[in-house]
């Protein structure tokens, strides 16, 4: 592929980012809800005003994930846009097509909003996790390890935006499928511009720092107020996402859903943690526990209650078989 | 020292055609299960992207909120030392670790990668911040304090078998030395349990607002707790008056009428906190909606706490094993059935393509655990000393 004007502008955009990337060779794990790392991680900030529906990023990501890439004829094929596709075991993104009410020339009518995973800045699915397989990359994307993974499937539950795919049809090594920005192991694009972004004719996708896109897109909105509903979609959403978008038209309109501001973890382990504070709590109920055994012990024998803990004292002999009820 | 009679396996006949249909179950689930272990969980469940959890998880939960009927029950007996009740717990104590047993089994089953079930352990999975690990972490603690509490019983069996007399002086010093440590045992599996219980609640906190807001509260895993506890006496009731029919016993009301008076308490506690939580958060306005949800809200509500309740206020009802096993049948009806609505009918993904509903293979490996556990609890009563038999109650 050779190297375009855009896509050089694009690289140079992210090279401070890019930096960032290379530094961190080894997956560090970021504690849940560390928003520190948010300002430099990278990101992508989609323009759905500029989106044409070719659907060349659904095929890139098919290409860099080792999936059934569509062909060229296949693309051009808008039958797909009949229904609302959903991204899956096999497909990371999905374009689809949605009727938006207002004037064509600002946004409105035919819009194309590609679905992937938003890599949220305080991700429910990483909070879910009970193994770790899932982890906030403090550079932004969030990442899957398959090794850890038990597969219960409460990421699934637990992401708000409906993200996470299970490949049921595996018997022994079903895995959690969804878009790594890129960051998986044996992606070609690894540590680099997402394919998708790579492959976008429009310029639809910009990938960059997350601080640096959000003020792009707010610069864009006050630039073309006529162009731009004034809402940026993910600045907020569920505590904040890596990948935003603008766009012409209500994201309700959009297929968007109307996501609280508050990171769902927040609030579980809030609970959790004032649950297991320094684990003083339960060896605090433990030890009332123990307190309570103690004062209500019977009044007979020393040994009473440690012998009446284990069922009947040894020494005592046995009951005969016979004394067992037969009927 | 003791005041209360010795335990002793009952020695019943173990094969009844009852027992002959629970194996067949058994054998079903095993099919089923061989099936889901082969063919994987597209080809044996229902579930899909939009519903990951199905009536395995509600299984998991139903079994372990039953199953707190051996933690109240050693709280009661060990605990706070109201020995008139000290015949139920050996029978409580087993059916919970059978609860508990059969748990695993089904959740084995749902996870896709059931050989990392160990991988909480592990101190580079450690994650601290998932409600999720808390619980998969203590349901293995509380298994193994279950299966020490239980080492009595073995021993006992083995005490009292001269014929081995090597196996006998081994299991009478074990006996010993369980016997002096059981206390710290019956405190951790009484602590543990309140902990596990109520983070399952906190479970389904995180799944926002997937959850229908009749059910998502931010005090779920309160609730949890609480009707957990609530569950325990009405279950040890039913498992004590119904255990006892099966095996040709006639239920002893002078133990469990007594036990049926704080039924009605405790199930009113746990109404009142649902009641409460509905009226503060004003999510009552969804009971005006002709949902499922609402249905299954309400039946939850009044079938499974109000009328257990009304029914246990009466002393009549808490006199009769049937009545009695009917009232407290309602109460576990009720809180499997809420448990069933918190992990199942009330969790709306926004994206829905199709509502789930269980497979067969689903249904025939729930069912087929739930007949094992059965059979294994009779096994136990008949084969283990674990029910003590006062003369006068020997036959019905």
């Amino acid at each position: 592929m050779d190297v375009s004007r855009r896509d050089f502008l694009k690289q140079a955009g992210v090279l401070g980012a890019g930096t960032v990337a290379s530094v961190g060779g080894a997956t560090q794990a970021l504690a849940s809800g560390d928003a520190s790392a948010a300002a430099d991680s990278v990101g992508v900030l989609v323009d759905l005003t500029k989106c044409n529906g070719c659907r060349r990023c659904e095929a890139a990501c098919a290409q860099a994930n080792g999936f059934p890439v569509p062909a060229d004829a296949e693309l051009k094929d808008t039958a797909v846009f009949a229904e609302h596709r959903r991204p899956g075991p096999q497909s990371y993104t999905t374009v689809n097509s949605f009727r938006s009410a207002g004037d064509p020339a600002n946004g409105g009518g035919t819009v194309f909003v590609k679905t992937n995973c938003l890599h949220c800045v305080d991700p429910a699915c990483v909070s879910a996790c009970l193994v770790r397989a899932l982890q906030k990359d403090p550079r932004g994307p969030v990442t899957y390890d398959p090794w850890k993974c038990m597969g219960c499937r409460y990421c699934m539950v637990a992401c708000p935006f409906q993200i996470p795919a299970y490949e049921y049809d595996k018997a022994l090594t079903p895995q959690v499928r969804k878009c790594t920005l890129c960051m998986n192991e044996g992606n070609p694009h690894r540590g680099g511009v997402p394919a998708c972004v790579q492959a976008c004719p429009m310029e639809c996708l910009t990938y960059g720092r997350r601080s640096d896109l959000l003020a792009q897109a707010h610069e864009k909105i006050k630039a073309h107020p006529e162009k731009y509903i004034d809402h940026v979609y993910g600045e907020h959403e569920a505590g904040g996402t890596s990948w935003m978008y603008v766009a012409g038209a209500p994201f309700e309109e959009l297929g968007f859903l109307n996501i609280s501001a508050e990171a769902p973890p927040r609030l579980t382990e809030a609970i959790q943690h004032a649950v297991f504070k320094h684990f003083v709590p339960p060896v605090a109920w433990c030890a009332i526990l123990g307190m309570a055994m103690w004062l209500n012990r019977p009044a007979a024998g020393p040994h009473a209650p440690l012998a009446e803990a284990a069922g009947e004292p040894a020494p005592d002999p046995a009951p005969s078989p016979a004394e067992g009820a037969r009927p | 020292m003791s005041h209360h009679s010795p335990t002793a396996p009952l020695g019943t006949r173990m094969l009844t055609p009852g027992v002959y249909a629970l194996l067949a179950l058994v054998a079903v689930g095993l099919l089923c299960g061989a099936y889901r272990f082969l063919f994987g969980l597209e080809a044996s469940t229902n579930l899909d992207q939009q519903y990951p959890w199905g009536i395995w998880i509600v299984a998991d939960v139903s079994f372990i909120a039953l199953a707190a009927g051996g933690f109240t029950t050693a709280a009661v007996v060990h605990i706070f030392h109201r020995s008139h009740y000290h015949l139920l717990a050996r029978p409580a104590l087993t059916l919970a670790l059978l609860g508990y047993t059969s748990a695993c089994l089904v959740l084995a089953a749902d996870l896709g990668r059931y050989y990392n079930i160990w991988h909480p352990v592990l101190p580079m999975c450690w994650q601290g911040n998932s409600a999720l690990y808390e619980v998969g972490m203590c349901v293995m603690c509380y298994l193994i304090v279950l299966y020490i509490e239980f080492l009595p019983i073995v021993c006992e069996h083995f005490i009292r078998d001269d014929r081995r007399p090597r196996l006998q002086a081994f299991f009478t010093r074990l006996y010993g030395l369980v016997g002096r440590t059981m206390f710290l045992f019956i405190i951790l599996g009484v602590g543990i349990s309140c902990l596990h219980q109520s983070s399952l609640g906190n479970v389904m906190v995180l799944a926002s607002y997937k959850l229908h807001p009749l059910w998502q509260t931010p005090i779920l895993s309160l609730l949890f707790l609480v009707s957990a506890v609530a569950a325990g006496f009405p279950v040890v009731i039913f498992m004590a008056i119904c255990g006892a029919w099966s095996l040709g016993l006639k239920p002893r009301m002078h133990v469990v009428a007594p036990l049926a008076r704080h039924v009605p308490l405790v199930l009113s506690i746990y109404l009142a906190f649902k009641v409460g939580d509905l009226l503060v958060r004003r999510s009552y306005v969804h009971l005006a909606e002709a949902t499922p949800q609402t249905v299954s809200f309400l039946v939850e509500i009044l079938v499974g706490l109000a009328v257990p309740i009304a029914l246990t206020l009466s002393s009549r009802v808490r006199q009769s094993p049937k009545w009695l096993s009917l009232a407290t049948a309602l109460a576990m009806f009720g809180i499997v059935l809420n448990r069933a609505n918190v992990y199942w009918i009330g969790y709306q993904p926004p994206y829905t393509q199709k509502i789930y509903l269980p497979s067969l293979t689903e249904w025939g490996i729930t069912i087929g655990v739930l007949a094992g556990l059965l059979v294994c609890w009779r096994a136990a009563l008949v084969f283990l000393p674990v029910v003590s038999l006062p003369h006068r109650f020997k036959t019905a």
